[in-house]
């Protein structure tokens, strides 16, 4: 069932494909292909994070804004000198610092996620752009710039790192028993409470991981953009709870697979990159990611109904 | 989890909807936006010497309007057990929607009845999809959030559009007794948010609905009517709330909306309406609409960057409700 779940989203995604190259012939050209999977990756290693935090039930309007500053306090480190090995651990702390405010604020302040986290985005917002003075810094080394411009044997960096996190993350998720209590806490918080899983901690640690995974998703970009700003980041949680949500996830918790956000990732992207080649403006795209939110959610709904009264028919 | 929310059950239980006292005892709990509201009067009182000149104080109540307005709304939709992610959204494309209609030089009175029903229609279609689909309020908000964002781009192609000067533009910086006219609206608002709340089998339900939807349920009332409407009143709202602000910058702009959303939800959320539904009440809302202007115009005052005054109604809401839930647990002690 599973399995065939997600042969269908495949199929999506290959018949969306199929669909862009009929319209416009210059989809298929290697460069283009390469570009929408390096765009896919930097949005992947976002969607990582937010398949966990969906998983274990909350959902995170922050991660952009997390994004941002911990880019941009990166850029300040370097501007003032600041090594560039210890300015990326900084970057990394500050994400992962918001992730567990968030968690924290979750967990003891018992204020629902997407309230916690969208105060988060204003908070990491204002001081992102409290820190820039409203401006923006270019111009880094080059080989801090390798992170997200380099290649590894033809590889391009931002799909090297989405590969390399999806290994470590899928290992995490489906293997090691943190990935099982995760999906317990998600699918029933009291059940695992009282099997006597920690369900405070495995909150924190899925929001602190998620915060730096949205720190280093900010290092790609800068280093790929060769430029920090306040501003960055803004589609982002629209963006990756689409793609989390077309993957298969439940925003229900305890449901939900990286290799599902993948495809929804990509079929985001797609879409996305379709409406380039064709020429859309660029204005209607929050238009369609909204929409896409809401058919998604609905037909998940719909066929969850149709499942719970067949269950409920034959017992 | 569970133990507070047993705990609780008895309090929810003594809301009866036919006598006062009942009404009384809901209303008893002071939330912490009553306790900020002092806290930050008496704080800029003293830092800031001009804090409460005549002229800052209209100040205040003129940029509250808005806000106030929408905390109301925010409210009614919180104590349903729902929220409304998409008012920020929406007031960017009623803002657009206004100046598109009056741009060709249509008459006044139909850019603001095409706002008022715009922006109604937008939150009953929230209310649709919450209420027969069951999906939770705060995704189907994102994603309308998505689709009014969407719109107002749309509509403008991406443009700031500006109409004729007229005597919409007055509306907003007008006077009627030395009071702003847009507060006045507020009160109306507000006296009417009241009657709902105290007079109206329509109040009794939404705050029936937050309590116990499944006992309402069982009474025979109509549940879904009831949250389509209070999405599509919150959406009415919302298009009162675009209109000054949209008379107030005499424009109509794709991005005016940004961030008013999260202060709408701080507002109602200091203001003690819980994210569980069917308790608080829509005066503290407002109260707390006017303590978060307060707070910003008086860092404003102080020449306090604008980023830091973001981040500053981020935390007051994590205080805000942090402090809510420990006046919560007080209260359970006693």
């Amino acid at each position: 069932m599973k399995r065939l779940d997600f042969l269908l989203r495949v199929s999506v995604l290959l018949l969306l494909a199929l669909v862009i190259l009929a319209a416009n012939p210059n989809f298929g050209k290697l460069g283009n292909l390469v570009n929408v999977v390096r765009q896919a990756s930097l949005l992947y290693i976002l969607g990582i994070g937010m398949t966990l935090v969906i998983i274990v039930g909350g959902v995170d309007l922050s991660n952009g804004a997390v994004l941002a500053l911990s880019s941009c306090l990166f850029a300040l480190c370097v501007v003032h000198k600041v090594p560039i090995p210890i300015a990326v651990i900084v970057a990394l702390l500050i994400g992962a610092a918001c992730g567990l405010l968030n968690g924290l604020t979750i967990v003891f302040a018992r204020i629902p996620p997407f309230i916690a986290t969208f105060a988060m985005m204003y908070i990491a917002r204002g001081l992102a752009y409290y820190f820039m003075h409203s401006s923006s810094i270019q111009g880094f080394d080059a080989r801090f710039r390798f992170i997200g411009t380099g290649s590894v044997l033809g590889v391009p960096m931002p799909i090297v790192w989405a590969g390399l996190l999806y290994l470590i993350f899928h290992t995490l998720l489906e293997n090691a028993p943190f990935g099982v209590s995760i999906r317990a806490v998600g699918a029933n918080p009291e059940s695992s409470r009282l099997a006597g899983l920690n369900l405070n901690r495995t909150t924190i640690v899925v929001y602190t991981l998620n915060g730096l995974l949205a720190a280093l998703a900010g290092l790609v970009y800068t280093a790929r953009l060769n430029n920090a700003e306040p501003v960055i980041g803004g589609s982002f949680p629209l963006d990756t709870i689409a793609a989390v949500i077309i993957g298969g996830a439940s925003l229900f918790g305890g449901e939900g697979h990286l290799a599902g956000t993948l495809v929804g990732v990509l079929i985001l992207t797609l879409i996305l990159n379709g409406m380039n080649l064709m020429g859309i403006p660029s204005i209607w795209q929050s238009f369609i990611t909204g929409s896409v939110i809401l058919l998604m959610i609905g037909a998940q709904t719909y066929a969850k109904q149709i499942g719970s009264r067949r269950l409920s028919a034959r017992t | 989890m569970s133990g507070s929310a047993a705990a609780r059950a008895p309090n929810r239980l003594r809301i009866n909807p036919r006598t006062l006292a009942a009404a009384a005892a809901h209303i008893g709990r002071v939330p912490s936006g009553v306790i900020l509201f002092v806290v930050v009067l008496v704080l800029f009182s003293a830092a800031v010497p001009e804090f409460l000149s005549a002229r800052n104080v209209t100040n205040i109540l003129l940029a509250t309007s808005p806000l106030a307005i929408l905390a109301l709304g925010m409210a009614l939709v919180m104590l349903t057990n729902g929220i409304d992610l998409s008012v920020g959204a929406c007031i960017s494309f009623i803002s657009v929607l206004t100046a598109a209609v009056l741009g060709p030089g249509h008459p006044i009175w139909l850019s603001i009845l095409a706002a008022i029903l715009a922006s109604a229609l937008v939150g009953a279609l929230n209310g649709m999809i919450v209420a027969l689909m069951g999906i939770p309020a705060f995704i189907v908000t994102l994603g309308t959030m998505g689709i009014a964002t969407g719109l107002a781009l749309i509509i403008g192609n991406g443009q700031t559009l500006y109409w004729e000067k007229n005597w919409f533009n007055g509306v907003a910086l007008s006077y009627l007794l030395g009071v702003p006219l847009a507060f006045w609206i507020v009160l109306v608002l507000f006296a009417a948010v009241l009657w709902i709340v105290h007079q109206s089998v329509f109040g009794r339900h939404i705050y029936g609905i937050g309590c116990n939807e499944e006992a309402l349920r069982l009474c025979g009332v109509r549940i879904a009517r009831t949250k389509i409407a209070v999405y599509a009143l919150n959406g009415g709202f919302v298009g009162i709330a675009s209109l000054l602000i949209t008379s107030r910058i005499a424009s109509g702009n794709p991005n005016i909306g940004v961030g008013w959303e999260f202060e709408a939800v701080a507002a109602a959320a200091i203001g003690g309406v819980t994210f569980m539904g069917g308790r608080g009440h829509p005066a503290f809302a407002m109260i707390s609409a006017v303590t978060i202007t307060m707070l910003l115009n008086g860092l404003g005052l102080l020449g306090i960057n604008t980023s830091i005054q973001y981040v500053s109604v981020g935390a007051v809401l994590i205080v805000g409700m942090s402090l809510n839930i420990l006046l919560e647990r007080m209260t359970l002690l006693k």
